[in-house]
């Protein structure tokens, strides 16, 4: 028997036909969402269809500018008081309850005070770690006034004993103060958020004649906002009910009773000055994730105009060279790079630090820099990346 | 829907499937296995540091999802009394032809038999350097494999693929048109 021609074997196998997946990407993704939830090996019962159904439905009526991908919840608030200041939140209607707690609307009782850390550094937008156990942060993602992008805002206040974290952070919501802060109205919600004993589980319970139902822009919203809380506090499934009965009707998402949350990809952080603020100046995440820090620290040099975001790291901030060293992230500077002595520039590197946080680097260090220091931030140093973004006090309301 | 789901889909899904599908001659369980290479690229996406090209590191997770299905595949007694690696085991497949190889000329469809005599590794080869079209940097790229091995690999598999070839000619006593 003679030889076969190798490159005929070559062409043979070249020519085995083309094999296409049939399913339409919607299937895929649906089947992939359904699965990823079932993985948690939590006991629920696989949605019914009608749930998938809206899931489907709600997946694919996001239109791509409301992007919900922007689950992390990272603010630059910057606010400026110097000392401890307490705030009385007896009177205020909470409007979500711990269920771990077992406590009701009324958990806040009169008299109450709750203390708000002030940080002295009034200028740093972000929130660090600074080792004390006395004090916890909460962050929430509040909608822009354009309901476009959602910013995310932290709060710092003193740990409560003998009360759960998510139970205190509901009881925060009506203290929030995001009209004054040059955001939309969103807090407290029209609605009870309970969280599941083990923590993996947030519920919703709606009122039957809800406001997140009055046109695509406010339920698309409520989902963002509802997802990157749920997102934040590593929370993985969302159930809803109405009144008590399970499930809840969108007027765009149809019925819908549980739902996976979803986890966005890591995100560049950009500035955003909302409209007669007083010059608030914000660090926001896109909405659109990138595949490489890289990716991201490049395109945080332009605006992202669609989302009235600004660019955060200034055209005379050169970058040479990105060095991934484990969880450090280096970024070395080209010679013809010009640091600014301005506030400015410790928004700048403050969103390169929540930048280099999606990515999951835990410190970073710039080198080559034209100044010894901005700020606190000595560039002989690693820095470690904050906690959240945006932090804002809540004053006496 | 998700912004990294729609991405991966639109740049890659049907590389992706039809790897699979070539890997495992079943179109449902390529089906199920895509879902899988999601599932483990949108849980560890942001960890994708761009040392390797998008497309060769989707390859390269295909591939240990399609490993782990045969690994899972196999009860523990076949696994006991199997002394050898899987990946230098072949795998046969009793799966109904698919109607795109039923098409076929018939050489075509017997070098689709014929893969089954290659061992996970060669297949994999195979599958890459001719029905994906790889370079053997970008092979070697998704297999995490040296360029050599790749080579080598890709060898002793055209050799198995020729050899098989021409028996099943000469069995049908089609062998002359292959004769140099």
């Amino acid at each position: 028997m003679g030889e076969m021609n190798e490159k005929e074997l070559e062409e043979l196998l070249k020519s085995l036909p083309r094999i296409k997946d049939r399913r339409n990407p919607q299937e895929i993704y649906q089947n992939i969402s359904l699965k990823m939830e079932k993985r948690k090996g939590r006991s629920w019962m696989i949605p019914s269809l009608a749930g998938a159904a809206a899931l489907l439905l709600f997946i694919f009526l996001v239109p791509q500018i409301m992007d919900w991908d922007n689950f992390a919840l990272n603010f630059t608030g910057k606010d400026n008081y110097e000392k401890e200041e307490y705030i009385e939140s007896g009177s205020k209607q909470m409007e979500t309850v711990s269920q771990s707690g077992k406590e009701s609307l009324n958990s806040i009782k009169n008299g109450q005070k709750q203390e708000i850390r002030i940080d002295e550094q009034e200028i740093y937008s972000a929130v660090y770690d600074t080792g004390d156990s006395q004090y916890d942060y909460f962050v929430y993602p509040i909608p822009d006034r354009n309901g476009q992008i959602l910013v995310p805002i932290t709060v710092v206040a003193r740990t409560e004993k003998n009360k759960a974290a998510f139970e205190q952070y509901t009881e925060l919501m009506p203290l929030l103060k995001e009209e004054e802060w040059g955001l939309s109205d969103y807090y407290p919600l029209n609605g009870k958020l309970t969280l599941s004993e083990d923590q993996k589980t947030l519920h919703v319970d709606l009122p039957r004649n809800h406001i997140y139902g009055e046109g695509s822009s406010s339920e698309h919203n409520f989902m963002r906002v509802i997802n990157d809380t749920a997102a934040s506090r590593g929370i993985e499934t969302i159930t809803f009910s109405t009144e008590g009965n399970p499930g809840v009707n969108f007027s765009h998402t149809g019925y819908v009773e549980k739902m996976p949350v979803y986890i966005q990809g890591a995100r560049g952080y950009y500035f955003y000055t909302p409209p007669g603020a007083g010059k608030k100046l914000y660090l926001v995440p896109s909405n659109q994730s990138y595949a490489t820090i890289q990716e991201a620290l490049g395109k945080m040099k332009e605006n992202i105009p669609v989302d009235n975001l600004e660019a955060s790291i200034p055209k005379n901030f050169v970058i040479a060279e990105v060095i991934e060293a484990s969880d450090l992230l280096i970024i070395r500077l080209d010679d013809t790079a010009t640091v600014t002595n301005e506030t400015e520039t410790i928004y700048t590197i403050e969103a390169i630090l929540l930048t280099a946080k999606e990515f999951n680097f835990k410190r970073v260090k710039i080198e080559n820099s034209n100044l010894a220091s901005v700020g606190k931030f000595r560039f002989s140093e690693e820095w470690t990346v904050p906690l959240a973004p945006n932090r804002m006090i809540l004053a006496k309301k | 829907m998700d912004s990294v789901f729609d991405e991966l889909y639109q740049k890659y899904h049907h590389d992706v499937f039809q790897f699979l599908f070539y890997m495992v001659k079943e179109r449902e369980l390529a089906e199920d296995l895509v879902q899988e290479v999601y599932i483990k690229v949108l849980r560890s996406y942001h960890k994708f540091k761009g040392n390797s090209s998008e497309k060769t590191w989707l390859f390269s997770i295909a591939r240990n999802v399609a490993i782990d299905h045969f690994r899972r595949q196999k009860g523990w007694k076949q696994r006991i009394a199997e002394k050898f690696d899987l990946t230098e085991h072949p795998v046969k497949d009793k799966a109904p032809l698919p109607e795109e190889i039923t098409m076929q000329k018939e050489e075509v469809q017997l070098i689709y038999h014929c893969l089954d005599y290659c061992t996970l590794d060669q297949k994999s080869v195979i599958i890459l350097r001719f029905i994906q079209d790889l370079s053997i940097a970008e092979t070697a790229d998704a297999l995490g494999w040296t360029e050599s091995k790749v080579k080598t690999t890709q060898h002793r598999a055209l050799k198995v693929l020729r050899k098989q070839m021409e028996l099943k000619l000469a069995q049908e006593g089609r062998d002359a048109k292959w004769v140099k």
